[in-house]
């Protein structure tokens, strides 16, 4: 079980969409810490506390992105992947974006 | 084997006895009593913390108004991101003090639709210019603000329905 702090990983001040707009974009975290450990199965726990906090669009890209880059479905990529937060909303909408990314690979595939 | 007890002795049993029974007494008014002030801490914080927190929503929803009608600024973009994140641990806060435990989900749900109002889209590197006043997304980050306060508001009264406060003291 790999656990990825993204304070003291990646940044305390995640920002943004995409990676050409910064190296803090939720673009560059799910290639750079994501992609590669639950590609591979591997079981990862993502601590989200320590940031001054998420834009949605980070959070969108980060997780929902997982589902469109990996082609994964919502389950295989939750069965590998927690959150360690004590922000219920925070988990919520994570857990959200996943299901709604993996309904439209479903539609348009 | 039966003893008589002497006038004295029956004296003494009859004072300690009744001594037993003040005392039971004054336990059992005081472990009432502490409890009602626990109760009553309880609720004058969730009260204080859901007022706070809607003074909080009405500066975020004046700020996101702002943000998003203007040229983009990274600074405010940092005071929503922190405002933001400082509703919902204080929400998270009350999880251990507030026994209205959907009432207080209904809050972190809220103060969740809010975050994605403000910042689910035209936000950080995705603001390229301004959005024009009658813009969905104005409306929508209006709404969930709203929203937000009415989900405090209905934790904040509830603190004072009868049924809580019974279901808490019992």
């Amino acid at each position: 079980m790999r656990r990825i702090n993204v304070a003291r990983d990646f940044t305390r001040f995640p920002s943004g969409r995409f990676r050409r707009n910064g190296a803090t974009s939720g673009e560059a975290f799910r290639q750079d810490y994501l992609e590669g450990p639950i590609g591979s199965g591997e079981d990862v726990v993502v601590e989200l506390d320590d940031t001054i906090g998420y834009g949605s669009s980070f959070l969108e890209e980060a997780f929902g992105g997982l589902v469109r880059s990996l082609r994964f479905d919502a389950k295989r990529i939750l069965d590998h992947l927690q959150f360690d937060t004590k922000d219920e909303g925070l988990r919520e909408e994570i857990t959200t974006y996943i299901k709604q990314a993996a309904e439209q690979l479903n539609r348009g595939s | 084997m039966c003893t008589k007890l002497s006038p004295s002795s029956a004296e003494v049993l009859k004072f300690i006895a009744n001594a037993v029974v003040i005392l039971i007494g004054w336990v059992v008014v005081h472990h009432l009593s502490a409890k009602r002030d626990r109760q009553k801490a309880r609720c004058d914080l969730v009260v204080s913390t859901g007022n706070d927190l809607s003074k909080q929503v009405d500066e975020i929803l004046f700020s996101a108004l702002k943000y998003h009608q203007a040229d983009r600024d990274l600074a405010e973009e940092r005071k929503l991101l922190i405002g933001l994140k400082d509703v919902a641990q204080k929400l998270a806060g009350l999880v251990n003090v507030c026994t209205n435990h959907e009432g207080l989900r209904a809050c972190q749900m809220a103060a969740m639709r809010l975050r994605v109002s403000i910042s689910g889209k035209h936000f950080e590197d995705e603001h390229l210019a301004p959005l024009g006043a009658s813009d969905y997304q104005l409306e929508d980050i209006a709404d969930a603000a709203l929203a937000t306060k009415r989900a405090l508001a209905d934790l904040k009264y509830a603190q004072y329905q009868e049924k809580s406060i019974v279901s808490s003291a019992s």
